[in-house]
């Protein structure tokens, strides 16, 4: 299976990521705008100053809270191992932002459906993981 | 007679779940479905999109149509199981075809509570359970028609949500002073009476009913206070029971539902349940409980399903929680969060009216035990896990109303 690691010693927070994962989804929001399937969090404020950064994306659960939470079948863990969301069939309920325990899947409210990484599996090389300049993120294939 | 490693009856959350369960640890052994309904496998939480109109038949399934096949899966549906002999293993169904099991689940699921009232049940009554339910629904909404839901929980709020949508002019109507008044706390759910009323459904409070009036086809609902409102179309919605009448008569133990240890097993071991039938452990009080939500059921029936294929995997026992959201006013609660919950217990608040955002965490002994948010949801997730995990949330608590709190603060702690 197909995992997005991250190395918080290389990341410097500069959200480049973000960028990379909207442009890289944005085909396929119609026309709203299109939203980041990766989120650059930080740690507590310190002396004033922005905590570290933790870029956070779906962490692909062995067993997911979110797809046994999901009352339309919209999220879905392959035989792959990825936890894959079908907009067609995802109501905004939002069952799986309430049982997801690491707020990884993002709500697009104007079109009421919910937004994950899915590992951009139809790509050589994710998008995050491409545009980081820091090497901070890798994609790791594993059986 | 046939014969099957594993036998499944229910065809919802806890079946399905339990399909998917053995099918991780047992690639071969053959299992059957039983359901009395004849339909694939789909959603009863999706009813009310298909009577708003939303959604499509196809689209309240919430597995594939090849799920059955894909998974040596053999269903018997529109078959009602109606024995359960334990001393031969033998599942008598309705047509008499009997079936033998080395590994049973009892998914049976739960009915709507009866409603004793005179009246109930006139032409335009309806419970609100099944696809079938919801048919019988749409097929009689008629635009510009009056609409009465008698109750206030999840399932009456969707269906007047729905109704709404159809055209028609709907009423709730409660006995109780608050709307969701058995998962939401007062503040909440009084936000979100303000936003179902904004958007012309009427609320009635404190209303008990006397009688739902009509000769064949429903006229009206007349309320113990004496008032009386026009209605062409009722919803009883009054909350679910276990359906334990198969447990029952088969003798295993049955409290208020099927009773199962922490590996989903009942008295006799080799039957398991799982579901909105199963008292379950209680993550939070300790005790067993029916914590009947989509999320148990699906989490409950996998566990089961491993284990019924010899896994050992212990269940960590289950919340109750909810989310929904009401023209634009996303709601979740979890844990112990209701008003009357909160005796002894510490609560943090924050509000925010102009925005309509809404935030309050209960803690125990510095643990977070219950949650609401409403408006801002996207940390209500990192909430559940923290009610889950049971972590001592002292290093972050000031981190908690904030706007920003989010998995970080925990991974900052040491906490993630």
């Amino acid at each position: 299976m197909r995992q997005i690691l991250v190395d918080l010693a290389k990341c410097k927070g500069c959200r480049q990521c973000e960028k990379a994962c909207s442009n890289a989804h944005s085909a396929t929001t119609e026309n709203s705008k299109p939203i980041s399937r990766v989120k650059v969090l930080f740690t507590r404020p310190e002396n004033g100053k922005k905590g570290s950064p933790y870029p956070m994306r779906c962490h692909q659960c062995e067993f997911p809270k979110c797809a046994e939470a999901c009352m339309s079948g919209a999220l879905i863990k392959t035989k792959e191992g990825i936890v894959i969301h079908e907009d067609e069939r995802c109501v905004g309920c939002w069952m799986c932002v309430m049982t997801c325990p690491y707020g990884a899947i993002f709500r697009d409210v104007q079109r009421k459906v919910v937004v994950k990484c899915d590992a951009c599996l139809h790509e050589e090389i994710p998008a995050c993981v491409a545009v980081c300049k820091f090497d901070a993120m890798k994609v790791e294939e594993s059986e | 007679m046939n014969s099957y490693d594993y036998i499944i009856i229910g065809n919802s959350a806890a079946g399905i779940g339990c399909v998917e369960g053995i099918r991780k640890m047992d690639a071969t052994g053959s299992i059957a479905i039983i359901s009395y309904e004849d339909i694939h496998a789909y959603s009863r939480c999706m009813i009310t999109h298909y009577i708003s109109g939303h959604i499509d038949e196809k689209k309240m399934y919430f597995r594939k149509e090849n799920f059955y096949t894909e998974r040596n899966t053999t269903p018997y549906l529109g078959r009602r199981a109606k024995k359960i002999i334990r001393s031969s293993k033998i599942v008598r169904l309705d047509n008499g075809e009997e079936l033998h099991y080395k590994k049973l689940l009892l998914a049976t699921g739960a009915e709507p509570a009866p409603y004793d009232v005179t009246g109930n049940s006139l032409d335009g009554v309806y419970f609100l359970r099944t696809a079938a339910d919801s048919e019988a629904v749409m097929n009689d909404v008629v635009k510009g028609g009056k609409a009465v839901i008698l109750g206030g929980g999840l399932v009456g709020m969707k269906a007047a949500d729905a109704l709404n949508e159809r055209g028609m002019d709907v009423t709730i109507a409660i006995a109780s002073s608050q709307l969701l008044s058995q998962t939401m706390d007062r503040y909440g759910a009084d936000i979100i009476k303000n936003a179902v009323e904004s958007n012309g459904i009427h609320v009635l409070t404190n209303s008990p009913v006397k009688c739902i009036l009509g000769d064949d086809h429903v006229t009206g609902v007349e309320f113990e206070s004496g008032q009386t409102i026009p209605a062409d179309l009722v919803i009883l919605a009054k909350g679910v029971r276990p359906s334990t009448i198969l447990a029952k008569t088969c003798g295993i133990d049955v409290d208020y539902g099927i009773l199962v240890d922490e590996f989903m097993k009942t008295s006799d071991n080799d039957i398991y349940a799982a579901g909105d039938v199963a008292e379950a452990l209680d993550l939070i009080r300790g005790g067993k409980v029916v914590h009947a939500i989509w999320p148990n059921a699906l989490e409950q029936g996998r566990i089961a399903g491993m284990n019924m294929a010899g896994a050992q995997i212990a269940y960590q026992g289950g919340i109750g929680m909810n989310s929904a959201e009401f023209f634009g006013v996303a709601a979740i609660s979890m844990g112990l969060c209701r008003s009357r919950d909160e005796e002894g217990l510490e609560v943090l608040i924050c509000k925010d009216e102009e925005k309509g955002t809404y935030r309050k965490i209960v803690l125990q002994d510095n643990v977070i035990v219950g949650a609401v948010c409403i408006g801002n949801v996207e940390c209500a997730g990192v909430f559940n896990g923290l009610i889950l995990n049971r972590t001592d949330i002292s290093s972050i608590k000031d981190l908690l109303l904030e706007d920003d709190f989010d998995y970080a603060k925990l991974v900052g702690a040491g906490l993630g």
